[in-house]
């Protein structure tokens, strides 16, 4: 299974590498919507994470610090445990019906224009 | 008919007792087994009781038997490692692929069928863990490689404009307002 973590972290680097070199991409999901999908705002945060601006990065995407980096954390803790001939650690079922509510209610929130509902949806660069 | 193994009276084929000397017939699913530790040891009894079980014959007619074989799919050891890395990394590009519109569609459905591979695997249904398992590893596959394609098509329209397929600019999506170039 370590390929298939490997594939993975290979086309996130692809795409990020092809964000770099093309600028920041457009959002199919906000053109043809006008709505914020709950990854809206991680390139930004990225960006902004990486000028240093940990505060306005944060708050273009909670989501990503909340759980995308913990996961980022699990998953190599997962490839290096399995690597390492040892079992790899699981995950209780409850995290997959909390991830899908996670999603759907912090989609759903971000969403509802006027405060204190629209801090979660990304804003334009500062 | 049947014949007691203790002493030798004939019984009916669904007797649970003999009607001679009352030793219990082994039945054909037996008692799980007790564990070491839990079970009951006469010995650390003091046997000033009335029923003293050690002197009962029948008891030992009772004493645990594999003769059940469970199922194949049931109360197996399974292993979540593969059925937990699935479940993260479609929760991973459900955040991702979002923004192509679709991409997610197929990550989320498989977040479902990762817990429901968990969930399976912690009843000890092995067999069901492992097809459940494996939807949500086609579903993790499925959302990614959408997601690029749909991603790549977006952006080669997007920013180069490609012969006969759509630029969304054309039809007043204007996002540069939302990023900076």
């Amino acid at each position: 299974m370590g390929w298939a973590a490997a594939l993975t972290a290979l086309s996130v680097l692809t795409g990020g590498i092809a964000a770099l070199a093309l600028g920041l991409p457009p959002c199919l999901f906000h053109s043809l919507t006008g709505l914020y999908c709950p990854g809206c705002g991680m390139t930004r945060a990225l960006r902004l994470a990486f000028r240093g601006n940990i505060w306005a990065s944060f708050g273009m995407n909670p989501l990503m610090y909340l759980i995308g980096i913990p996961l980022c954390l699990w998953l190599l803790v997962w490839v290096s445990r399995r690597l390492g001939g040892r079992p790899a650690p699981t995950l209780p079922a409850w995290a997959a019906w909390a991830a899908l509510a996670v999603l759907i209610v912090f989609t759903v929130l971000r969403n509802i224009p006027g405060p204190p509902f629209c801090w979660l949806a990304p804003g334009p660069l500062p | 008919m049947k014949q007691c193994s203790q002493c030798g009276a004939a019984n009916s084929d669904d007797a649970l007792f003999c009607s001679q000397c009352g030793a219990r017939y082994e039945h054909e699913y037996s008692v799980p087994a007790v564990p070491e530790a839990d079970a009951w040891d006469p010995s650390r009894e003091s046997g000033d009781g009335i029923f003293s079980p050690a002197s009962d014959s029948h008891r030992q007619h009772e004493t645990p038997q594999s003769v059940y074989s469970p199922p194949v799919d049931a109360r197996q050891p399974v292993d979540r490692g593969n059925s937990a890395l699935w479940l993260a990394l479609n929760i991973a590009i459900a955040i991702l692929c979002c923004c192509t519109l679709v991409g997610s569609i197929p990550a989320i459905i498989g977040i479902v069928f990762a817990g429901m591979a968990i969930s399976k695997a912690n009843a000890g249904y092995a067999e069901t863990a492992r097809q459940y398992e494996r939807w949500a590893m086609i579903l993790f596959f499925a959302a990614l490689v959408l997601g690029i394609v749909i991603y790549v098509l977006f952006i080669a329209t997007g920013q180069f404009g490609l012969s006969n397929l759509p630029d969304f600019r054309d039809y007043g999506f204007d996002y540069s307002e939302w990023f900076d170039y």
